[in-house]
């Protein structure tokens, strides 16, 4: 318990005083070079110290201490008698099982991993910088059990999605929370409603992306309800606490740290298309076109109009459009951290530099990172801290995916005919005369890429509609901890994380489809505070109990504040202001929600082997109805050291088994709602719409407008609830050589507060209650095995993690059949979930006969839309990550595959090009018709084998479309990735002392290199147009592609 | 020491109970309301959406217009997928905020009838016209939040309502006083006299709806007629003002304003349509219609509902989708044509004689509404032929549904009453490649009530007739 406390008491920069004499010494790696930032710890007091960069410490002892203890991250801690000795040099051992591992968990409490009666997993940052991702979270991918991480898009500044086992709302995304240094930080997305994205958004990232992995201790992921209890209601869906760096001792009073990475992202996947056809009809040439459906191009020989309406000689192909389109993206990373530590306190300052473009021409990200963490001994019981990140994020030029406007770049090159130049569209932004233009139309117009002129040139779109934003944010806190008495210590902390973000969005005038052009003016303010007060007892009851109680109160505000302004019809060309524009339609909202919660967590430690766990905590919400506003939940967790109980064992004592542990929680969190849901509300209204979006504006003929709240509100709500239990064992054999971390789970989450659909009819397009049971069954296992270890230092390590999640909707409201999550209306995509299943899209499926077969149409040999039905689970049945690392003498190399098996994908992309008659297939045996395998209908109701060619080939692809149905564009989503490969290497000591660096070492990246296994053509398995803030994946609807990255990284230390 | 700590922090906590907050007070919407901003919201919504949304697949599958293949020919194949909202608009933000008005306006004291009497007035109106296209529809217990699942109402029973409903309104007006005006009344600003003139109109427009199905609605028309205090004059016209400013443009106007830079091409002439008025050598087809960018002078080229435009295709006058034209629920010229029709039918007495004399004048009213010039009105006016009992039903019916050009959703139900299932004025066949055998002959009920309420009738095929359509 002690060491507990101790590591405690270091970790927020406690140095006692030095007392009367000296210890020396040095402390060395198996490969006998300087370890530095080993902790040298005096046993039994709470004196200490660090070594520094070449591995020596100094520390002042009493004249009667007798020994001093060595820990060090991935090393065994080592007790070390003095014996009177004033220099002692150590060899530390390297330790794979991390037995005295401490973690940080639930409001910055820390404890060792044994005590832990539920699975963490930690993710130390040195991992984060050896290959660095823009957003750290896409660092995780394959490495955390139960987690699973899928970036969203190629985007610039995409967002990233986490999940830790499974959904658990029917309602909002299942994000984890995330914090840092025990404050609660913002991931929020603001990437739009479901018709927002659908039709047509910009992935514009997830704030969690903010995060500098430069700055990043270490990132641990708690989750389990239990785990994460402390926190409340958000942490249900799992918590990523995140440690940032500190100053820590060095050989000089300064150190500097220096990182530089460049990275290279070029497309990982095209769509395989077809370069033997020309646009048209069946056959027929038609410039009018974009598609693929014309005649062959070598047919073409006499002079013909071409897309732009001039007269050519024959057409050509050209077969590496979409490759000219894109270009490679490039990123620069520099940081610099200057840190230093005494044993009156210690400070780190770090700045990080990253300038990005993306494969989209035009796509730029900036991010300037600003990082101080100080902490001061104000007297021997009193110490301070604080801790700020200033974080400024810019973007242009971020791609428009989805499917509804006129900037969507794939649906624009899926629409360029390989016979139409793309770098004629390049150097040729305007309409010819030749190209329709509107009867008096007098400026600049877009190219189109048809003579009809109603797709855009992508060009035009990349040069003048873009989206730019620019983000101002600033965490941080600070806290104050008293030690009332040796065993007793309050510690206050006071923590926010705002930011200011500003977008806007062009449409210029001239481009086709909203000549007229227009803007959209966003203004995000988000605000989180939180207060933390903290009182921790630790007492020992007798020679085998302690005790340690815990009690606090925390206070949490969050405040939203939004307005957004739409500015249509440019009066003069690029010139966005509000006064330039015809009209103007401005909406604000603002949002303010509070929680206060009282805490306990108490533990027993019996004789370092069993660890028992109670925490309780009461919270009082605002958004919930007065007389329902309180809630407590409870958790017990348990933890056996088993190989620590019984030392004695044969298989223990011959290191057979060299650590077992087994682990048990059982866990319940209830949570509130989202503010303002309670009432029946009247809203002034901005506009009056239909579908065409021809919107009429308030005030109309001088009157304004009032509609009354299309949600029924609540009545007697209820806090949401999630029960979880938990067990799981991690056991260590032959000294560390294997390894096996095993975690059984379920979840059950109640009482969800959600809006049911009523039907429209009754007024109302839903009413809001506590409805809906989902639960998630799972098994996590982590087998770390080192299959090769010799004496010249070589060392081969695998690490399989293997992650099985069963996700089921157990019911829904009474008489409800089906709750539909995310809805892509008017696109017939839905995602569902029914009672029994787990999510599900859904659309409309083709006519099947008893047997299954597919009904086609006598008379056009073609397949007949069926009712709509269930066309696949949207979450994999299980994923494999498998890490390799080889390391000797200082290098080592790395590379990680990814699996994921199950769960579908539906691809709208797919969709358009094979319509379109783009796609490679579409263009095979000439286009000669072929009889669909299907069966047809026979007048007396019986079926016989289909016997009917398709009417053409070109009909039978249009009508796999997913305006008729998403069927045949529903894919199986498995596949299989090399993820990451890297190599590192740190430049041997014996070189860099003869330099003026600490320590050197460089590094080379790969991510996303290569798509081994998939089951879906034309695109990226992994892409998801639905974002972080919506339910529900498995969508993907004209995706930026996704990258492929190599880089390069410096690192070095003064 | 812990007993202190606890105390604290049951001291701290005692502040958290939000007992008296005004925290989750939404600071973004009300929780009161003037009945009469709810009256101009939902009579803004249903005007954009009889303008806007239930315009032009209505038009083009009831063969109104033609679509030249522009969007596709889906629609005029009687795709209904671009009614996309018009159902759920209606009860959500037409009807429901009507009834909500209704309640705030009943719970204030003094009760202003008027208000109440117009909120009634719009509800007869999007009830009836809803019921017209959709057939059977939740009505009795409709819009009212009262009734999860709300049942499907006979069509009869829906149109007897809003009947009864009307009455129920009329009785209340009294012009007298003030009800909802100026400018949150965007018909008739506050003008009790007329909104009860367009009541009683509405009346005859539902009961002449009904009379093929129910015989007994004769002499109803005839009592109504004899009663008067109906539309009878051009500023009469029920109406919705739109304005040559942005956002508050016609949204005929705004499509092709925002697609086309102002270019009208998009909607077509329609062959029957066209047939019809060039066998009456009607002078509307310069009105109705501009020649194709490469036609000569006056040629109009018509297209059949499901032909592929070209740039000699006649298409619909720019001059009918101005910015500034308004939305029109009920004009006078349909008050006269339908004055003429009961006349001819002998729901009300005058006889042949004043019938023609009806019809003339609607007509004249028609073609002036058009921008036909007076002496040219009047010579066509007087050269139709009298009316006898052997030609009223084609001559009124022609002439109503040539009134009925640019309101689509009047037209159809015109179309659909004008004649016996395929005896319809003007005759019109099935488009090659549609999925039924007869004509269009309703809605059919969006997937969101079909999922949601059991009580939604299915099976129904879209050539299946309406109560009304006999």
């Amino acid at each position: 318990m002690k060491k507990t406390l101790l590591a405690f008491l270091l970790l927020y920069g406690w140095m006692v005083q030095a007392q009367s004499r000296i210890v020396s010494g040095k402390v060395t790696s198996p490969e006998n070079e300087g370890l530095p930032g080993v902790n040298v710890l005096l046993k039994g007091a709470t004196t200490g110290t660090v070594t520094n960069a070449d591995g020596t410490y100094q520390i002042s002892v009493p004249t009667n201490a007798k020994t001093l203890v060595y820990s060090f991250i991935g090393y065994k801690t080592i007790d070390v008698a003095l014996e009177g000795r004033s220099t002692v040099d150590v060899k530390l051992v390297a330790d794979l099982t991390n037995l005295d591992e401490v973690v940080v968990t639930a409001n910055a409490i820390v404890r060792e991993k044994k005590e832990l009666g539920y699975a963490v997993s930690t993710v130390g940052g040195t991992e984060l910088v050896k290959a660095r991702d823009p957003n750290v979270l896409n660092s995780l991918a394959g490495r955390v059990a139960g987690v699973r991480i899928s970036q969203q898009s190629g985007s610039v500044g995409g967002s990233t999605k986490v999940m830790i086992r499974g959904a658990n709302s029917l309602s909002s995304s299942s994000e984890p929370l995330f914090v840092v240094d025990g404050v609660p930080i913002s991931n929020s997305s603001y990437n739009g409603s479901e018709t927002d994205i659908v039709t047509g958004g910009v992935d514009v990232g997830n704030r969690a992306g903010d995060l500098n992995p430069d700055d990043i201790e270490s990132m641990n992921v708690l989750k389990g309800a239990a785990a994460s209890a402390l926190y409340g209601s958000r942490a249900r869906n799992g918590v990523i606490v995140i440690t940032t760096k500190r100053g820590k001792v060095g050989a000089k009073k300064m150190n500097i740290a220096v990182n530089s990475s460049y990275r290279t992202d070029n497309v990982l996947r095209f769509p395989d298309i077809q370069n033997q056809y020309a646009q048209g009809n069946l056959g027929v040439y038609n410039p009018r076109l974009g598609n693929g459906w014309g005649p062959a191009i070598s047919s073409i020989t006499g002079p013909v109009l071409d897309y732009t309406g001039a007269t050519v000689q024959g057409l050509t192909a050209h077969p590496d459009n979409w490759k000219n389109f894109f270009v490679t993206g490039h990123t620069v990373i520099n940081s610099v951290s200057i840190d230093g530590a005494s044993d009156q306190g210690d400070y780190r300052i770090g700045f990080t530099n990253l300038k990005q473009t993306g494969t989209v021409p035009g796509s730029e990200l900036g991010r300037n990172t600003f990082a101080i963490n100080a902490g001061r001994k104000i007297t021997d019981k009193l110490t301070s801290r604080a801790w700020l990140n200033y974080v400024r994020t810019t973007s242009d030029g971020r791609p428009q995916q989805g499917s509804n406007t006129t900037n969507i770049l794939s649906t624009i090159l899926a629409g360029v005919n390989t016979t139409i130049d793309i770098n004629d569209l390049k150097n040729n932004l305007f309409a010819p005369s030749t190209q329709t233009v509107p009867a008096g139309w007098t400026g600049d117009l877009a190219r189109a890429i048809d003579l009809d002129g109603i797709q855009n040139n992508p060009y035009f779109v990349t040069a003048f509609n873009k989206f730019s934003n620019s983000v101002d944010r600033l965490y941080g806190g600070t806290s104050l901890s008293y030690d009332v008495a040796p065993w007793f210590n309050v510690t206050g902390r006071a923590g926010t994380d705002f930011f200011t973000e500003n977008r806007r969005s062009t449409t210029r005038r001239g481009t086709r489809g909203r000549l007229n052009g227009q803007f959209e003016t966003n203004e995000i303010y988000e605000r989180e505070l939180q207060t933390d007060l903290i009182g921790t007892v630790t007492r020992r009851i007798s020679d085998d109990w302690t005790f340690k109680g815990i009690v606090g109160h925390q206070f949490n505000q969050r405040t939203i504040r939004r307005s957004r302004v739409l500015s249509d019809g440019l009066n003069i060309d690029q010139l966005y202001t509000f006064a330039n524009a015809q009209s103007n339609v401005a909406s604000n909202f603002y949002s303010r929600r509070e929680i206060f919660g009282v805490y306990g967590d108490f533990s027993f430690d019996y004789r370092n082997f069993l660890f028992l766990n109670v925490t309780g905590r009461n919270d009082w919400s605002s958004t919930l109805p007065v007389s329902n506003n309180s809630y407590f939940y409870p958790s017990v967790s348990a933890s056996f050291i088993l190989t620590e109980a019984f030392p004695n064992m044969g298989i223990v004592k011959r290191d057979i088994l060299s650590y077992a542990k087994l682990r048990a929680n059982y866990a319940n969190v209830g949570s509130d709602e989202d503010p303002y849901q309670l009432a029946f509300t009247y809203n002034p209204l901005s506009q009056a719409s239909d579908i065409y979006t021809f919107n009429i504006l308030y005030p109309i003929g001088g009157a304004s407008a009032f509609g009354a709240t299309n949600v029924l509100p609540p009545t007697n709500l209820r806090p949401q609830q999630q029960t979880s239990y938990e067990f799981g064992t991690e056991l260590n054999f032959f000294g560390g050589r294997l390894g096996l971390d095993l975690t059984y789970y379920r979840n059950l989450n109640y009482d969800q507060i959600i809006s049911i659909a009523v039907p429209q009819s009754t007024g109302y397009s839903a009413r809001r209650l506590n409805v809906g049971e989902i639960s998630n069954t799972g098994i996590e296992a982590m087998l770390t095995v080192t299959p090769l270890k010799t004496r010249s230092g070589f060392r081969w390590d695998a690490a399989f993690n293997f992650n099985r999640n069963r996700n089921r909707v157990e019911s829904l409201a009474d008489g409800l059949t089906e709750f539909v999550t995310t809805s892509g209306d008017g696109f017939g995509i839905f995602v569902v979930a029914r009672p029994g299943e787990t999510f599900n899209i859904q659309g409309v499926g083709w006519l099947r006969d008893p047997q299954g077969n597919i009904v086609i149409n006598p008379t056009t040999g073609l397949r007949t839309p069926g009712p709509r039905r269930l066309l696949g689970n949207i979450y994999p049945d299980w994923t494999l990550g498998i890490n390799n690392s080889f390391s000797f003498k200082g290098i080592d190399f790395n590379f990680l595959i990814d699996m994921r098996k199950g769960g579908v994908i539906n691809s709208q992309t797919v969709g358009i090009v094979r319509s379109g008659g783009q796609a490679a297939e579409t263009a095979v045996n000439n286009r000669t018709p072929f009889i669909d395998p299907g069966v047809i209908r026979n007048a007396d109701g019986t079926y016989r084998p289909n016997d009917v060619p398709v009417a053409s080939v070109q009909q039978y692809w249009s009508q796999l479309d997913n305006s008729v149905s998403p069927e045949t564009n529903t894919f199986d989503g498995s596949y299989t990735k090399l993820r990451e490969v890297r190599i590192a290497y740190n430049l041997p000591r014996t070189l860099v002392n003869r330099t003026p660096f600490g320590s050197i070492a460089l590094g080379l990246e790969g991510r996303n290199l290569w798509i081994i296994h998939s089951n879906v053509p034309h695109i990226d398995p992994e892409a998801n147009v639905l974002g972080t803030g919506l339910i529900g994946e498995g969508l993907e609807r004209g995706s930026i592609p996704s990258s492929r990255s190599i880089g390069a990284n410096l690192r070095f230390t003064f | 020491m812990k007993k202190i700590l606890y105390v604290g922090l049951l001291a701290l906590t005692a502040t958290g109970c939000f007992k008296n907050s005004t925290l989750n007070i939404d600071p973004n919407r009300s929780t009161t309301v003037d009945p009469s901003l709810l009256f101009s919201g939902a009579s803004t919504q249903f005007s954009l959406l009889r303008v806007g949304e239930l315009t032009w697949p209505v038009a083009l599958m009831s063969q109104m217009w033609a679509s030249g293949g522009r969007w596709g020919l889906e629609q005029a194949k009687y795709d209904q997928t671009r009614v996309r909202s018009a159902w759920g608009r209606t009860y959500t933000d037409v009807l429901k905020n009507l009834n909500v008005a209704i309640k705030v306006a009943e719970s204030t004291q003094p009760v202003n009838k008027n208000a109440l009497a117009q909120c009634k007035i719009m509800k007869a109106f999007a009830f009836s016209q809803t019921s017209l296209l959709w057939g059977d529809i939740p009505f009795s217990q409709a819009a009212t939040g009262d009734v999860d699942l709300p049942a499907f109402d006979k069509q009869a029973d829906v149109l007897n309502g809003c009947i009864a409903l009307l009455d129920e309104a009329i009785g209340q007006i009294d012009p007298a006083s003030k009800g909802i005006i100026a400018p949150n009344d965007l018909y008739y600003g506050g003008d009790m006299t007329k909104w009860r003139k367009f009541a009683n109109s509405l009346k005859l427009r539902i009961l002449f709806s009904m009379v093929d199905a129910d015989p007994t609605k004769g002499s109803a028309i005839g009592q109504l007629l004899a009663s008067g205090n109906m539309i009878a004059a051009t500023t009469d016209t029920m109406q919705f003002q739109y304005y040559n400013q942005p956002g508050r443009q016609n949204p005929r106007y705004s499509f092709t304003a925002i697609f086309r830079g102002g270019v009208q091409s998009d909607w077509y002439c329609s062959k029957p349509v066209y047939d019809l008025l060039v066998s009456l050598n009607d002078p509307r087809i310069p009105y109705f219609y501009q020649p194709g960018p490469a036609a000569g002078a006056n040629e109009y080229v018509a297209l059949n509902s499901i032909e592929n435009y070209t740039t000699r295709s006649a298409l619909v006058n720019m001059n009918l989708l101005k910015p500034d034209l308004p939305e029109v629920s009920f004009s006078y010229s349909e008050q006269l044509l339908l004055e003429a029709e009961a006349i001819a039918r002998g729901f009300a007495t005058g006889g042949f004689d004043l019938a023609t004399q009806r019809m003339r004048a609607g007509v004249r009213e028609s073609l002036l509404s058009f921008g036909v010039p007076t002496a040219q009105a009047t010579t066509y006016v007087n050269q139709l032929p009298a009316l006898t009992a052997a030609n009223y039903r084609t001559v009124l019916a022609q002439q109503q549904y040539l009134d009925l050009f640019m309101r689509p959703v009047e037209g159809w139900t015109q179309h659909r009453r004008s004649g016996v299932i395929g005896q319809e004025v003007p005759a019109m066949t099935t488009p090659a490649g549609a999925p039924v055998a007869g004509l269009v002959r309703r809605l059919l009920y969006r997937s969101e009530e079909v999922n949601s309420n059991p009580n939604t009738p299915s099976g129904l095929a879209v050539d299946a007739p309406l109560w009304f359509d006999k």
